[in-house]
This record gives structure tokens, C-alpha cells and sequence, in this order.
């Protein structure tokens, strides 16, 4: 199973510095792996770093991997809405990059079934630019699937969806990563779905990690405070589970 | 809760996707019948009109008809039908690239500059003699519009490649490239001799009657190199219409491909313009017209842009000869006149989003 971690790594922008020093311990594949934190906090510049889309510096340790770099995906939070694409197309667009013209029926099968699995087979002949926000967002989930990655990195997937869906998408994404052993990383702004669905949390704050480690160890009224600067509780809810409760703003 | 994986009823894909590619397959072979045709009628008209059977007769079995009619077939029209043909497909896959590349429905060699600038080198030969570079005299128009439309290009590719400059701001630019060399061309044109001024105003007005068997091969050879570039790269061009971000998860390297596509495109631009003028419309509706067709996967775009912008400027041959009888009409001037109404069909008809 593949496992990724890094060591010290940076992102810079021309001479901004956007992320320094991010150690991590092992994140397994298997499950998900929340990475939380403000808004600008530098939790899209760590996806772009660890799939080497930024340079910086660093190093990303990734084992028992059979695709190398290669099978690390980014999946940014939007897809282009102005493309005169159908979603079938666009998705096999992200399958057939670095390829041939000559379209398999093999890969139009995996396209079918991913479509299928997110349950938009029936957007497939839709123009993206006819699509909501949260369509698009599970088209790029599509786009990313398809490439059958081994590290995932979800940038906000859910921002756009509707409760329903995030809690299918997210599901979803917990079980297919421990059917196949695919280590994923998701930004989330939601602390109760990583609760709810993350083993591990990474916490970033102003380009640093600020607490790494199991989500119910990281995700304390602490955190929030000093991370968050809300007022907040972590109870357990009537079904057992631990939930964020925000009182206020400080 | 209902399990995602759960499979739901709706259109078996793959059987769709085969049903619309063999659509486009059609498309694509329509226009390029559409294509032959009008270049057999653009060879047909002329001072003196030939049947078309005749035309034929002298493509395909020339040793059979007069040397009258092989010299006025071969010599004298083809390399006209087939300059119209080669200039309009260079235009048209320039825009759609440049629409592609810098994400914008406004870009082609027109709306960039590159055209205007061309112009420019053009005058600077015509009214002032200056050959920007002085080698082969004769031909100094030619060269000083090619150097003055590869110098704007180059400007807009180095432009784009500097920090901090985004898509919208290439666009400004080439919007400001436009009003600056129509500006120094005014002044020119100010400056110029009657007779000077004429020349200009022909050759901004954009002319096909001066077209060889030469500019033909150039034009011609210019696009054989581009189009296997494009289309090596047709995954990748159509993936950056998802945006920079989402192509480079791809695992696409953004920048090269930009600097890649800029380069060839701009020699696709510069060369034609050198040798027939201003030619506005094409390479901004070119594109469009195959976008509205075949969608913006480049295995289909790239053909349709080359066919639309062949076929459209070819049509636009024809009609530049019949529109007055006994006289060619500068064909820059019947582009726009002859595209426009089609375009507008095919915007008030076309149910899907064309950008």
C-alpha cells in the first residue's frame, strides 16, 4: 500500500515564501487524511508542492508507489466552465493525456464506470458549461478518478455540494481509498466531515503545519481557539460521535 | 442513504461517444467535399467563366484540353484558389490556437495586432522605401510585413511568459499593438504620395490576384510543419481549455506548451498576411464556425478550423468575382461581407454554448 510523508517541504511564489518547513509523519494509503485550515492558510500551495506543480524546498517521501510521481494527482477545485467539452469528454481527456489519438473501448468502459460509481452518467452528454458548480466539482472527481491515481489530493471537493452529496462523495471516497489502497488528502472546511470520514488531520496555518495526527487527537477546542479563533466544543453527539459545536467568534 | 456505487439507469456512454464521433467524422467530410467544390468553381470564374466539367477535364486529364485552358487552369487560377485555400486555413488554425492558448474568444491575428502590424511593414516599404531587413529588395513588402507581424507576436509571446501577466492582460496588449500600428499606418498614409497611398490602401484591403505558385508552396509548407505540431499536442491543447490549474494536474507542463503553440502560431500568422494582406475575418470566425460544428476536442477542432477558414475564404474568392461581373473584389473586404450572415445563422441556430 503506498504510503507518502514529507520532510521540511516549502513553497515559494517568486519571492514570497507560501509554505515553509511542513513535516508530516506517514499518511498511509487506506484512508483519508483531512488537511484543514484558514482560508489562504496554504492548503492548495501544499497539494500543488507535493504534486510538484510548485517547486520549493523540501522533499516528498513516497513508497511502495508503481507509478512514481506520476501517481500523484491533484484535483484543483474547479473545471474549466467555458470549454465547448461534454463531461464524457472531458473526462477522457484526463484518461488519454500523453497518449494516442485512437480512443479504446476499454477506456470508454472505465469512463462509463466512473461516471456510474458518481452516479452522473446521466450528465455525460452535457456541455460543461451547462453544469452547476457542484456538477462540475464531481466531473473533476471523474477526471481525477479515471487517472487511477495512488495519492489523491482533493482541494475542497464539496465545497459546492449540497449536503446529500457531500456526505455520498465523501463515503464514497473513504471506501474506494481503502478498496485500493489510495492515500488521500482533502482540504476540507468542514471540521465535522474530518471527524466524521478522516483518520488523520493536518492543520495549516499562516504556510505551517500546526498539529498533525489522528483527527480526534487534532481537532480540540485548543485548535479552534488558537487556529480558528472561534469558541468551540467538541461533544459527542445522541449516535456517539464526536461533532464541533461553535459558540462564538472571538 | 443510496450507495454510490450503485449503478443508475441512463445512457450507455460509450455507444454515444462512438455515435458523436462518427457525427463529426461526417461533418468533417462534408466540408471537405464542400471545399472541393468551391475550389472547382473559384477556378471556374474569371474574366472568362469555363464550365465546370471542363475544369475538371484540365485537373485531372490536362493533356486532353487546350493549352489555352491548362495555362489559364494551372498557371493562372489554381495557385489563386489554392493561395485562397492555404491563407484561410493558416488564419483559422492561428485564432483557434490563439483562443485555445490564451483562453479568449476575442484572439486571432486580427484582434492581436499581428495583421496591423504587418500593415505597417507593408507601408513602411511602400511609402518610405525602408526595408526593416535589406536583403532581396524586390521583395521588401513581403519581408517587412513578415518581420513586423513575427516582431507583435513575439511581443504577445514574451509578454505572456513574464510574471504576473494573465490572459486578460495579453489581449489589452494586443488590443494596444492594434490602435499603436494603425496609428503610425495613419501617419504613413498621411505622409504618402497619391500614388503610395493607393498601393497601401490595396494592400491593406488584402488581395488574392498577386498569388505564385511559390507563396502557395510557402503558405502551404508553413501549415504542413504547424498542423503535426498541434496535433501531437491535441490532448494537451484541449485540456487547457479546462484552465492552467486543472491541464497541469494533467500532468501537463503549461508553460512549454504555451511557448510552443505561441511560437508556431505566430509564424502561421505572419506568413500569410505577408503576402496577401489583411485578412480580418477569418481567423477570428474560423474557429468558431469548427468550435460550433465540432465542439473544441482538437482531433476535430484542428481539421474543422483548417477546413472552415479554407472553405470560408475560398467562398469568399467566388463570391468576390461574381459580386461585379468583369471585376475581383479585394477579398479582405468580401470576407466579413460573406462570413458574417453565415456566423450569425449558425449563433441564432446553434443550441449549445459556443464559448
Amino acid at each position: 500500500m503506498v504510503s507518502l510523508s514529507l520532510e521540511k517541504v516549502g513553497a515559494n511564489y517568486g519571492r514570497r515564501v507560501v509554505l515553509t518547513d511542513v513535516d508530516t509523519g506517514v499518511l498511509r494509503g487506506g484512508g483519508l487524511t483531512a488537511v484543514i485550515g484558514p482560508n489562504a492558510a496554504g492548503k492548495s500551495t501544499l497539494f500543488k508542492r507535493i504534486a510538484g506543480l510548485t517547486s520549493g524546498p523540501g522533499t516528498v517521501h513516497l513508497s511502495n508507489s508503481a507509478k512514481g510521481s506520476q501517481g500523484i494527482c491533484y484535483m484543483p477545485q474547479d473545471t474549466g466552465a467555458n470549454a465547448v467539452l461534454t463531461v464524457y469528454e472531458s473526462v477522457l481527456l484526463s484518461a488519454k493525456q500523453g497518449s494516442s489519438w485512437k480512443v479504446k473501448d476499454a477506456e470508454l468502459a472505465e469512463i462509463d464506470r466512473v461516471l456510474a460509481e458518481l452516479r452522473i452518467a446521466d450528465l455525460a452528454f452535457r456541455g460543461l458549461g451547462e453544469l452547476s458548480g457542484g456538477q462540475r466539482q464531481l466531473v473533476s472527481i471523474a477526471q481525477a478518478l479515471v487517472r487511477k491515481p495512488e495519492v489523491l489530493l482533493m482541494d475542497e471537493p464539496t465545497s459546492a455540494l449540497d449536503l446529500f452529496r457531500q456526505i455520498e462523495v465523501l463515503g464514497f471516497m473513504k471506501r474506494l481509498s481503502a478498496e485500493a489502497g489510495m492515500a488521500v488528502l482533502i482540504a476540507l472546511h468542514d471540521l465535522n466531515h474530518a471527524l466524521r470520514y478522516c483518520t488523520d488531520t493536518i492543520v495549516i496555518s499562516g504556510g505551517s503545519v500546526v498539529a498533525s495526527g489522528a483527527t480526534s487527537d487534532v481537532i480540540t477546542a485548543d485548535m479552534l481557539r488558537a487556529v480558528y479563533r472561534v469558541e468551540a466544543r467538541v461533544e459527542a453527539c445522541s449516535m456517539g460521535r464526536p461533532v464541533v459545536i461553535v459558540d462564538e467568534s472571538l | 442513504m443510496v450507495a454510490v456505487t450503485e449503478t443508475i439507469a441512463g445512457p450507455e456512454g460509450r455507444g454515444r461517444y462512438r455515435a458523436l464521433v462518427l457525427r463529426r467524422l461526417i461533418l468533417i467530410f462534408c466540408l471537405v467535399a464542400a471545399l472541393f467544390a468551391s475550389i472547382a468553381v473559384d477556378m471556374a470564374l474569371g474574366p472568362a467563366n469555363y464550365p465546370l466539367s471542363d475544369v475538371l477535364t484540365a485537373l485531372f486529364r490536362a493533356d486532353t484540353v487546350s493549352d489555352q485552358l491548362r495555362v489559364v487552369i494551372w498557371d493562372i487560377r489554381m495557385p489563386i484558389a489554392l493561395m485562397a485555400v492555404t491563407v484561410g486555413a493558416s488564419l483559422s488554425v492561428a485564432g483557434a490556437q490563439m483562443q485555445t492558448i490564451l483562453a479568449n474568444p476575442l484572439a486571432s491575428p486580427f484582434t492581436l495586432g499581428i495583421s496591423a502590424a504587418a500593415s505597417f511593414g507593408a507601408a513602411l516599404g511602400l511609402v518610405a522605401g525602408i526595408a526593416v531587413f535589406p536583403v532581396a529588395v524586390q521583395y521588401m513588402v513581403p519581408i517587412n510585413a513578415f518581420l513586423m507581424a513575427m516582431l507583435a507576436a513575439l511581443f504577445i509571446h514574451f509578454a505572456s511568459t513574464m510574471r504576473g501577466v494573465t490572459v486578460e492582460t495579453i489581449v489589452l496588449l494586443g488590443i494596444a499593438l492594434v490602435f499603436t500600428f494603425n496609428a503610425a499606418l495613419s501617419l504613413l498614409e498621411y505622409l504618402a504620395s497619391e500614388q503610395a497611398l493607393a498601393a497601401v490602401v490595396f494592400w491593406t484591403m488584402g488581395s488574392l490576384t498577386k498569388a505564385t505558385w511559390p507563396k502557395v508552396w510557402i503558405t502551404g509548407a508553413v501549415l504542413l510543419f504547424a498542423l503535426p505540431l498541434f496535433a501531437r499536442h491535441a490532448w494537451a491543447l484541449t485540456a487547457l481549455r479546462l484552465g492552467d490549474d486543472k491541464a497541469a494536474s494533467f500532468g501537463i507542463n503549461v508553460r512549454r506548451l504555451r511557448l510552443e503553440a505561441m511560437l508556431t502560431v505566430s509564424l502561421l500568422a505572419a506568413i500569410p498576411v505577408s503576402f496577401v494582406g489583411t485578412i480580418g475575418f477569418v481567423g477570428l470566425v474560423g474557429p468558431h464556425i469548427a468550435r460550433m460544428l465540432v465542439g473544441e476536442d482538437q482531433r476535430f477542432f484542428l481539421p474543422a478550423s483548417v477546413l472552415c477558414g479554407a472553405l470560408l475564404l475560398s467562398v469568399t474568392s467566388v463570391v468576390s468575382k461574381m459580386l461585379i461581373p468583369g471585376a475581383v473584389l479585394p477579398i479582405g473586404v468580401i470576407t466579413a461581407l460573406v462570413g458574417v450572415p453565415f456566423f450569425f445563422v449558425l449563433i441564432f441556430t446553434n443550441r449549445r454554448r459556443a464559448w
